[in-house]
């Protein structure tokens, strides 16, 4: 018989081992959509019940369970161009100030958490299109999340009418492939240009193994953390940053209330953070 | 599109993340502000790592390694970094104070070090070790800062003192409060707090005694 629901103790249980691993908390607000999520879980793995379900969350050597609930529990709505002031802010006014300090290495790109791929792309598209000098420098974009069911389908790069739908048709046509199942496709040059591999932002090595990034696209992440959380992701974009690097929250997000680190910057198109150079 | 290119990550190299905690003490005080930073990242949440954490606050310049040290304190979440950080709260930095209070809100074992705190020459000290008795569950909390109103003589830590037990004080209080004003007559100030506090400790009894009838 499945179980009607997580008792107080479990919730909270599930609730901790998910903070540990991807620093997003789950207050008693959100108790509906975690425990509909376990229970769906408990189903599929054919669990007797929550406490044995926990268990094997606990104590699976491969942490695959641990990874498919994390898949269950991230929000990954997103669509081409979201927010794109931002990027019409990287190519006029960030980008111009960090192209001196590249000298000869490539401009680094980091889009964290990347969901389905959308923002990566959208970066890669944008920079192909608007930047006048972008013939003139290498382009590394990375695209990072802790939700490897999406990163697999960021690496397909097949979206829906929705996800495309302020792609303008040049650019569509230009960078996309139109399916016969009337999805859109991207075209393998630009799927092949993008590295995306599974980061966890509260994971200080696994963030360490990305290098340095000259441009940081966090958006819409730092608002499910709490405070310790919000202040280890913080610090741990602030490493990830070249000194003079810039960070792009989402537009209800400010690094100010979260850390002093930062220097504001109010750029033409958008309020920008830069960890500052020496 | 041949300007972007993609490249695999490589593995970290070394650094603070993989250093033991004695290494990592000896980095958190390098001229290196990175190498400071990386220290107090790798430190976090390794409480016997607390006591050189707060100290290095005490003296760090580089804000960003403060940052990543208050952090690393706030992961430790432990009785260890509450005692670590104490002292901080009568530096003569008034950023540092400042630093040190946030950080002790955010814990979840202040209120170990409230007691202490509670006897500091500091007046503003006293006030914050008020405050966060007022955050201790149950009537414990609303208790201590009434055994306060007997024996503090600033008369700006008593209105904050009054002030905090109007927010979780009971009518059980009300009787001290009586006295502290009876023992004030001349400070107003002081009159107008113990009102607005009567207040509220009254209509939250009364609120609660609603609800109980209701559910009778």
């Amino acid at each position: 018989m499945q179980q009607a629901g997580l008792n107080d103790v479990d919730f909270h249980r599930v609730r901790e081992i998910i903070y540990a691993k991807t620093g997003m908390r789950f207050d008693d607000t959100r108790r509906a959509y975690v425990e509909k999520r376990v229970l769906e879980r408990i189903v599929a793995t054919a669990e007797a019940d929550s406490t044995q379900y926990l268990a094997r969350l606990r104590f699976e050597r491969s942490g695959h369970e641990l990874q498919t609930l994390i898949n269950a529990l991230t929000v990954n709505e997103t669509y081409f161009f979201r927010e794109d002031y931002q990027l019409h802010c990287l190519t006029k006014s960030m980008l111009p100030e960090l192209l001196p300090s590249l000298k000869r290495r490539p401009l680094r790109i980091w889009s964290l958490p990347c969901s389905t791929g959308e923002e990566a792309y959208s970066i890669a598209i944008h920079l192909l299109e608007r930047f006048d000098g972008i013939d003139g420098i290498d382009v590394e974009i990375v695209a990072s999340d802790v939700d490897t069911q999406v990163l697999e389908a960021a690496r397909r790069g097949v979206y829906h009418a929705r996800s495309v739908q302020y792609v303008p048709p040049a650019l569509l046509k230009k960078y996309f492939i139109a399916q016969s199942d009337q999805t859109w496709r991207i075209c393998d040059e630009l799927r092949g240009s993008i590295e995306f591999n599974q980061t966890s932002i509260v994971d200080r090595v696994q963030m360490l193994r990305n290098d340095r990034f000259d441009v940081v696209f966090c958006r819409n992440l730092l608002i499910y953390f709490d405070e310790v959380s919000r202040r280890l992701a913080a610090d741990n974009i602030y490493e990830a940053l070249q000194p003079g690097g810039f960070i792009c929250l989402g537009h209800s997000e400010s690094m100010s209330r979260i850390s002093s680190s930062f220097r504001v910057r109010k750029f033409e198109d958008a309020i920008i953070y830069q960890r500052p150079a020496p | 599109m041949a300007p972007l290119r993609r490249r695999v990550s490589e593995a970290p190299t070394a650094s603070a993340a993989t250093l033991d905690v004695d290494a990592l003490l000896v980095a958190l005080d390098s001229e290196d502000a990175d190498a400071r930073r990386g220290a107090a990242l790798s430190l976090a949440g390794k409480h016997e790592a607390a006591a050189a954490l707060a100290k290095r606050l005490g003296v760090e310049r580089d804000r960003s390694v403060r940052e990543a040290i208050g952090g690393a304190l706030l992961r430790c979440a432990s009785e260890e970094s509450a005692h670590a950080i104490a002292p901080l709260m009568s530096a003569d930095d008034a950023t540092l104070r400042n630093e040190a209070r946030e950080l002790l809100h955010a814990l979840p074992h202040a209120e170990l070090v409230a007691e202490a705190l509670l006897t500091a020459s500091d007046p503003d000290v006293r006030m914050f070790a008020i405050e966060i008795l007022a955050t201790r569950k149950g009537s414990d909390g609303a208790a201590r800062i009434a055994e306060t109103l007997a024996s503090e003589r600033d008369i700006n830590v008593l209105a904050h003192a009054v002030e905090q037990l109007g927010l979780v004080g009971t009518c059980a209080q009300l009787e001290l409060l009586r006295a502290l004003e009876a023992r004030w007559p001349d400070e107003e100030f002081l009159g107008f707090a113990i009102a607005d506090a009567r207040e509220r400790m009254q209509g939250r009894t009364e609120s609660v005694r609603g609800s109980a009838d209701q559910v009778d």
